[in-house]
């Protein structure tokens, strides 16, 4: 009797939530409280991982527009373009009429958009915390609570597993990288995203936490800090001994030197659902090439 | 005739006043080169260890050290004395040709020549296009140096020769603001390059080894023989154009030749350090605000200061944020910033 | 104490000469048809209201203009047929107004002979005599090592005109060399400009705005609206009435002990 008075009163309440789904009201990146009535159908996504992270709920269909640079999953390539970080078209945005624009922090055309009537939601892209906190608020948003849990968890498990396998692999203390970003003399700190990825992977960053996420090192500290791994853009990786003293770095002597096709590097740089990929690519190097 | 000899126009026996004048360049000179000989020894112990490590590994050499020493520190600082002087020289030179005390060395558009030969190179190096191993092989140097001199052509060209002084500055100030816009445009398709762009746009020493710095070094003895060779010439031109040629000078020849001296000279400088300010546009200036020279001495004592400067701003660059690096460029266009302001602020104070 | 000239211009008695010289900037000619010659050995002084073309005429037949048509000759040569360097040797030219320079007054004379010695500034003895000359005629020594902007705007003048005369040059073209000059200087120049004609035979033509120093001269070209009014000896030049057709009002001159002096014409009003 009573199993059956609960197997109604859970059959209400599941049909009492569907029918009148309380708005969801989320503070955003700038700290300003944005009230979703009911999930947007029509997204426009102005940042890789933003457009990466909505497809990887499910949601691609929703996506009406995204930024130039936003290629992965393949389907968007068809959609219309937007404009790039810093230069957001206005009037093709207008024109398409979303009901949800996601971008990033720094983008600064929030004004405009809130001017113009429509809806905007900044996110913060920056660390490894960042994408399963985004992957919760996006699907706090569309309404997909529970794929985006069970995205987070499967991101998480890769990562750990990914982890552990390196560690596994590994013998004794992991090898000191140096890895260099956007070209010399910039290197990706470990309070950066990379830093975190190669941190979980085992390997020990030359340069040091306090220095920032992508301090501008004086040459001469990487070749005293003798990296075992040295992470470069493909371009530079065949010129590496010519620079002064570089040639008597161990990675340059013994070619322990890792590049990536834009590609794959676009899965490391940019904190997104992908970054499982990432980081198996990153281990995958490391375990080849280290010592 | 030994009568007429009249034993004081530079010959040697001078009056209080010419002797007063060569000591006091004389002194300059002498200061100029100790202020290197310090830099130099400050390149040699500054860098990402402290000053009495680096003296220990002075004394008592390992591999490691030896490679931190001379192959990075000393080269660097030796490539950076040699920039500046490149830089002084042709900021000497470019006020001469151009007299004007406020010209400087990028005023043919070698700057943005040189901005957009590197942007080309970067966007061109991660692209599938076959056939330009080549590009790639000339590197960010070349790229840069074929680019500032292929912009002094066009501002030769755009000014129809060297004839005009007035129409060189005019057609120098377009083709900036053309390459320029032609460099923009061109980022806006690839930004990721951005970044390195910059590095380029504010200067470093950071990667000058010893071919860079013998490079840097052949390059300045090749400007500055045929410069105080003609230097006589900018006297002359000092006079004004139309007093110069009726003392027999050929005015073309004289602003081809030494505004190609400048040409080579920056580029070459702009190629191994990338965009550095100021240095050739204060070099000059701060000697003849402290001595009263003739063209000769001032193409001599400009180099030696600029020298010295860029090194100091090396040093500074080096050790303030150590172990990262500020851009050398930034550290001469704040000291060069204060010592323009610190002009205007002695001039409105004279009245 | 000046020693004997070079020959050329002793020999000829024409040491400039242009025909039928038309000069103008761009669509404005200042200067039609002038034919003139310039004897040799004599101070010749170009008069004319301001903008009839002194300053035109006398960057012309230096060769620092192209003119727009016609002929000219130095020392029976074509000037275009002069190598540079050798006409700088022959020729020299004083600007009307100098630019400010940081040279000292021994450099700047010395580049007078830029010319005879060159780039690389090796100087002979001959060239350090001429520049004694020079600046002992034009009483500039002591300036010679204080920097030019250190000196006043005559004492400039001075040393500018020693760079002229340190050239040693057979024919001297100067623009306004009296200016800024007090009058006891403005003699010594005239009394200078005479004796390198008379005494060395250098060719002297200068542009004089001052009348009664110009009359001092000894030959005149009087210029006007769009060419010569007439060129000669003054005494040619005063029966000929030129100066008022040239300046279009009553010139009044007088004689005084054998001086020509422009007197104001303060009575009457100036002619229309």
């Amino acid at each position: 009797m009573s199993v059956k008075f609960a197997a109604l009163l859970a059959g209400a309440c599941l049909i009492g939530s569907g029918a009148s789904a309380s708005p969801v009201v989320l503070r955003d990146a700038l700290q300003r409280e944005v009230t979703f009535a009911s999930p947007p159908q029509r997204i426009v996504t102005l940042l890789p991982s933003l457009t990466e992270t909505v497809c990887a709920l499910g949601a691609c269909d929703r996506l009406v527009a995204t930024d130039r640079y936003s290629d992965w999953p393949p389907a968007v390539r068809a959609l219309p373009k937007a404009g790039g970080i810093d230069d957001a078209q206005i009037e093709l945005l207008v024109s398409l009429k979303p009901d949800l624009i996601l971008i990033s922090r720094s983008q600064r055309i929030s004004g405009r958009l809130d001017a113009l009537g429509l809806r905007c939601f900044a996110l913060v892209t920056d660390s490894y915390a960042d994408i399963a906190r985004n992957v919760t608020r996006i699907g706090a948003m569309l309404a997909l609570e529970e794929r985006a849990a069970r995205l987070n968890a499967s991101i998480r498990d890769s990562v750990l597993e990914i982890g552990a396998q390196a560690l596994a692999q590994r013998h004794g203390p992991g090898p000191t990288v140096y890895f260099e970003a956007d070209g010399p003399p910039y290197a990706a700190g470990p309070a950066s995203f990379i830093g975190e990825l190669l941190e979980r992977l085992g390997a020990r960053n030359i340069v040091s936490a306090d220095q920032g996420p992508f301090p501008a090192l004086n040459p001469e500290y990487v070749v005293r800090h003798n990296p075992d791994v040295i992470f470069v853009s493909p371009a530079e990786a065949t010129h590496l001994a010519e620079r002064p003293g570089w040639g008597e770095i161990r990675a340059v002597r013994e070619q322990r030197v890792c590049s990536f096709v834009p590609a794959i590097r676009d899965s490391i740089i940019r904190p997104g659902p992908r970054v499982a990929e990432g980081m198996r690519a990153l281990g995958a190097c490391l375990t080849r090439v280290s010592p | 005739m030994s009568t007429l000899r009249p034993a004081l126009i530079g010959t040697g026996t001078g009056t209080a006043t010419s002797a007063a004048a060569s000591r006091r360049l004389g002194v300059w000179l002498v200061c100029c080169l100790g202020a290197t000989l310090l830099f130099t020894a400050g390149g040699l112990l500054i860098g990402t260890s402290s000053i009495e490590t680096s003296w220990q590994w002075l004394l008592a050499p390992d591999a490691q050290s030896s490679v931190v020493l001379w192959q990075i520190r000393l080269p660097r600082t030796v490539g950076a004395w040699f920039a500046g002087a490149l830089l002084g020289l042709a900021g000497a030179i470019a006020q001469g040709v151009f007299r004007n005390p406020l010209a400087e060395p990028y005023l043919l558009g070698t700057a943005s020549g040189a901005a957009l030969g590197v942007t080309i190179c970067l966007m061109l190096v991660d692209a599938s296009i076959g056939g330009l191993a080549w590009f790639d092989k000339l590197g960010i140097t070349g790229a840069a140096c074929i680019g500032a001199c292929a912009a002094t052509l066009l501002t030769i060209t755009l000014a129809r020769g060297v004839l005009q002084t007035a129409s060189l500055l005019l057609s120098g100030i377009v083709t900036a603001f053309l390459l320029s816009a032609v460099t923009s445009l061109l980022l806006l398709t690839k930004p990721e390059v951005w970044r390195e762009m910059q590095t380029f746009l504010l200067g470093s020493t950071a990667f000058i080894g010893w071919s860079s710095a013998t490079l840097l070094g052949a390059v300045f003895f090749l400007c500055v023989v045929p410069a105080t060779l003609l230097s006589r010439g900018l006297d002359a031109l000092s006079l004004g154009e139309e007093t110069a040629q009726s003392l027999g000078l050929s005015l073309p020849w004289l602003r081809l030749t030494l505004l190609g001296v400048v040409a080579l000279a920056t580029s070459t400088s702009v190629g191994q350090v990338g965009i550095v300010g100021f240095v050739g546009l204060v070099a000059p200036h701060l000697v003849r605000e402290t001595l009263s020279v003739n063209h000769r001495q001032l193409l001599i004592a400009a180099p030696l200061c600029g020298g010295a400067l860029l090194q100091a701003a090396d040093l500074i660059s080096r050790s303030i944020i150590r172990p990262a690096e500020l851009p050398v460029g930034a550290v001469t266009a704040c000291v060069g910033g204060s010592y323009l302001v610190f002009l205007l602020w002695r001039r409105s104070r004279d009245g | 104490m000046a020693e004997a000239r070079r020959g050329p211009t002793a020999a000829l008695t024409v040491a400039l000469a242009c025909r039928d010289l038309s000069v103008g900037y761009g669509a404005r000619t200042v200067l039609e048809g002038v034919s003139l010659e310039i004897a040799a050995g004599q101070w010749t002084a170009v008069v004319g209201p301001n903008g009839s073309g002194k300053s035109t005429l006398l960057r012309t037949l230096a060769g620092l203009r192209k003119p727009n048509g016609g002929r000219i000759e130095l020392l029976g040569r074509p000037l275009s047929a002069w190598p540079r360097r050798e006409r700088a040797r022959n020729l020299a030219w004083l600007a009307q107004a100098s630019a400010a320079t940081e040279l000292t007054a021994g450099e700047v004379v010395a580049l007078g002979r830029f010319a005879h010695s060159g780039w690389l500034a090796h100087r002979k003895a001959d060239d350090d005599a001429a520049m004694h000359r020079a600046m002992l005629a034009t009483g500039s020594l002591s300036w010679a090592e204080r920097r030019l902007s250190t000196l006043s705007g005559g004492e400039r003048q001075r040393v500018h005109l020693a760079r002229v005369l340190a050239v040693e040059a057979g024919v001297l073209l100067l623009d306004e060399p009296t200016t800024h000059l007090d009058p006891p200087h403005q003699e010594d120049v005239a009394r200078l400009l005479r004796e390198q004609a008379h005494r060395c035979g250098v060719s002297v033509v200068s542009a004089i705005h001052d009348l009664s120093l110009a009359l001092t001269a000894d030959r005149l070209v009087v210029l006007g609206d769009r060419g010569v009014i007439g060129h000669g000896t003054v005494r040619e030049a005063l029966a000929g009435d030129w100066l008022s057709a040239a300046f279009r009002t009553r010139v009044d001159i007088v004689e005084h002990d054998g001086v020509h002096l422009w007197r104001p014409a303060l009575a009457a009003p100036p002619r229309a």
